[in-house]
């Protein structure tokens, strides 16, 4: 070859390869460009999807029934689109039917299977389009807000805890398994989100589940004590969109359901059904619901007396519980308490009333270091906290020490003098044997008055004794026909409890029954089934173990509420508050600032000023708020993203 | 042997015609890299106003502010910590501002736009409607 030749053919070659170079850097170039392009478009479509399903929730809010859909409808600043369509009514809906199946009580079909939507719920999917890219979203829309997050306690602002609080959660009232259950508070900035406080020293904040605030402020959770433990305690979290529920509809829409006149005072008892009040209302006595009653009032309520009872308290104004609280919410709704306002519960202060009972009471020859009643106090106080570590400690009940428990359970109930090796912290000895030799029954011959609140105490009492007197024993003393050998007597006991025809004037002690006929008959088939060991094992222990962590001595007097407590402003707790469900403050700024006991909360806002326990029911809550789900402002209740090219 | 090398005219074409030749793989290779360039700014703006919007969506800012605007290029002061940090600039290969604005359709929706801005003429935007 000629070095023209070559010359040439290497210049030809290194232009070639130049070239090739600079051809790849501009493919990979405008590859670059497109597909950040692409991320950019399918972003916005990916929104104008999401702005079709708020858009579709505006439409379903006015009309419940629309099912027009939208073809091409541009979002409002024009650059993009969004596209729904309904299914036929007649045959199966493709991938891109949305199904409006709110006004109907039972579950339709979807592309997702038959019965895929559940009943007064939406499937909306939208299709958004933006310069040729597109996203489809698919989100099941429903009424009464949001769910609850697994929050125990949740409110829009300020949150406030003082004293002992406990903080829980678990799947269901019958279910064995704990879950995560947090207090949550919405305010966006700032300190003192959460603050909790001790005032007594061995006060104890204790969550089993997460304490959390939007605020990332320094200061936002404030836990000013020592001896508290939680999951995980996090600022700067997301927004969690509390229940949205429209108290004052829900009141009106039961203005045809007047209640009989309430006496100037007195006590009140209503029974089943729904009961209307229009205006304030103040009643003066003792509200007893019977029957899942409704006590619905339009306007503010003051009750100077206890609320207690199955049914639910409904307030279009604020709620001012001023006794002792125990309202039970329905099966159906597990609404305890609802109010377009504020919510002020003064309780009852259980464990001053004991301890002033205590103190009352002179020294005399059998107790030289203090007081007899003082010293039953304590082994009331020792005992129980020992029953409720011990089955803290010991979840299974495999493992639980018949022994041991009997023990402490003869400090707390009344039992035979055989029943226990009774274990005093107090020098104590003389005590009588039955059915008075256990410290709480003691305790509670000191109360002599017989006004509501002397009664409540007794009723209280009584039912630490139902709970844990020995198996043997009825309310009357010793059963004989318990004492038979013939441990089927005791199972068919337990069965009426299993059913709700439990007895306890004439049945024995509950707990001690099940808990032995568990630990020494389980294996025996004559007397259980191997259904009922199970069902024993798995439910109704550890169920009658979280009943005992309940009769805590230091909530004996507390309000109670099973279900949800919701106020749209605030809520104001001066003595001890127990919550089995969730305690809401959504924090409706038109509800306006409330004062109650010295205490002024805004929307929001929570105080709790003493002890409280607050225990997340999941199941309760699973499908939205019970009945109430169709009831107030439609939201999304889940959402997915379909991947592109997804095969359905 | 005879050794024979290039007459002048056969130089100055071949120099000419790789004159052009390389101008020209120039003007594509720089082309090539402004719209590498190009792309790497358009995705970190993309990044930036996802950021923002998605932060303001975990917040549910919109639902109680109303018809606002919030313009970082100013910048204007944050209400109630909205919009949420970091705000209203980002440094990355540029400096990207951003601009908010909410505006209330009815009592359930609010429209929210987010601009990126940066390199003075470059901008993107992104949009959506929030329900409370």
């Amino acid at each position: 070859m000629s070095r023209r030749a070559f010359v040439l053919v290497f210049q030809l070659l290194v232009t070639a390869v130049v070239v090739m170079l600079i051809g790849a850097i501009l493919l990979h170039s405008r590859y670059q460009v497109f597909s950040a392009q692409s991320d950019l478009h399918t972003l916005r479509a990916q929104y104008a999807a999401e702005a079709g399903v708020s858009n579709a929730i505006g439409k379903l809010s006015g009309d419940t029934s629309w099912t027009a859909g939208f073809q091409r409808e541009a979002t409002p600043d024009g650059r993009c689109s969004y596209s729904l369509r309904f299914a036929p009514a007649s045959g199966t809906p493709g991938p891109l039917d949305s199904v409006n199946n709110l006004e109907s009580p039972s579950a339709a079909d979807s592309y997702l299977g038959p019965g895929s939507v559940p009943p007064h719920t939406a499937l909306l999917i939208v299709e958004g389009r933006a310069n040729g890219y597109t996203r489809v979203v698919e989100a099941f829309v429903a009424g009464g807000g949001d769910w609850l997050h697994g929050d125990a306690l949740a409110g829009a602002d300020k949150l406030r805890l003082q004293g002992n609080v406990y903080v829980d959660g678990y799947d269901s009232l019958r279910g064995a398994q704990p879950v995560p259950a947090g207090v949550h508070s919405n305010l966006r900035s700032g300190a003192e989100a959460i603050v909790w406080q001790d005032l007594y020293a061995g006060d104890r904040l204790s969550v089993a589940g997460k304490l959390s605030t939007v605020s990332d402020d320094a200061g936002a959770i404030r836990l000013l004590g020592t001896n508290w433990n939680a999951d995980e305690v996090q600022r700067d979290q997301p927004y969690k969109r509390l229940p949205d529920i429209d108290v004052a509809s829900i009141t009106a829409s039961y203005a045809g359901s007047p209640g009989a006149p309430l006496p100037a005072s007195g006590p009140v008892t209503l029974n089943g059904g729904n009961h209307y009040y229009s205006g304030a209302q103040v009643i003066n006595g003792d509200v007893r619901l019977q029957n899942g009653a409704r006590l619905i009032v339009a306007g503010d309520l003051q009750i100077n007396g206890s609320v207690k009872g199955e049914g639910a308290v409904i307030v279009d104004g604020n709620a001012q519980l001023y006794g002792d609280s125990e309202v039970v919410g329905d099966k159906t709704s597990y609404v305890s308490v609802l109010s377009s306002r504020s919510v002020s519960i003064s309780g009852f202060n259980g464990t001053a009333f004991l301890q002033t009972l205590a103190e009352a009471e002179p020294a005399s020859a059998s107790s030289p270091r203090g007081t007899e009643a003082a010293e039953l106090w304590q082994d009331v106080q020792s005992s129980m906290d020992w029953m409720q570590n011990y089955l803290d400690t010991h979840p299974d009940p495999l493992t639980w020490d018949d022994t041991a428990m009997d023990s402490r359970s003869a400090v707390l109930a009344s039992g035979p003098p055989t029943w226990g090796t009774i274990v005093r912290t107090t020098h104590l000895t003389n005590l009588p044997n039955t059915p008075l030799r256990n410290s709480l029954g003691a305790l509670a011959t000191r109360i002599v008055g017989t006004g509501p609140t002397d009664n409540f105490m007794r009723d209280r009492i009584q039912r630490v004794d139902d709970l844990l007197r020995a198996a043997t024993f009825t309310r009357s003393g010793q059963d004989p026909a318990m004492m038979t050998p013939d441990k089927s007597i005791w199972r068919d006991v337990l069965l009426r409890y299993v059913s709700g025809n439990y007895d306890p004037n004439t049945s024995g002690g509950i707990f001690d029954l099940a808990q032995s006929l568990f630990l020494n008959h389980r294996n025996d088939t004559s007397v259980l089934s191997a259904a009922q060991s199970l069902m024993l094992q798995n439910q109704l222990l550890p169920e009658m173990a979280r009943q005992i962590d309940q009769f805590n001595y230091n909530r004996l007097g507390a309000a109670q509420f099973r279900g949800l407590v919701y106020a749209r402003g605030g809520v104001v707790a001066v003595n001890e508050v127990t919550v089995l469900g969730s305690l809401v403050a959504a924090g409706d700024p038109a509800a306006g600032p409330y004062t109650s006991h010295g205490v002024t909360v805004a929307p929001g806002q929570v105080h709790m000023g003493n002890s409280s326990r607050f225990t997340y029911v999941k199941d309760m809550f699973e499908n939205g708020i019970g009945s109430l789900a169709q009831l107030g402002v439609l939201g999304v209740k889940s959402w997915r993203l379909r991947e592109p090219g997804e095969i359905l | 042997m005879t050794r024979r090398g290039f007459s002048l005219a056969e130089v100055l074409f071949a120099l000419a015609v790789g004159a052009v030749a390389v101008l020209t793989l120039i003007a594509v290779l720089i082309g090539g890299l402004r719209l590498l360039a190009k792309s790497q700014e358009t995705s970190e703006a993309t990044s930036v106003g996802r950021e923002l919007m998605e932060r303001i969506r975990a917040r549910n800012y919109a639902h109680p502010l109303g018809t606002e605007e919030f313009d970082g290029r100013v910048p204007d002061a944050a209400v109630d910590g909205f919009p949420p940090a970091p705000y209203p600039r980002k440094q990355l290969k540029f400096i990207y501002s951003t601009r908010v604005r909410v505006r209330q359709l009815d009592s359930v929706r609010w429209h929210v736009a987010v601009d990126v801005f940066w390199n003075q003429n470059s901008s993107l935007q992104l949009e959506t409607v929030l329900t409370r």
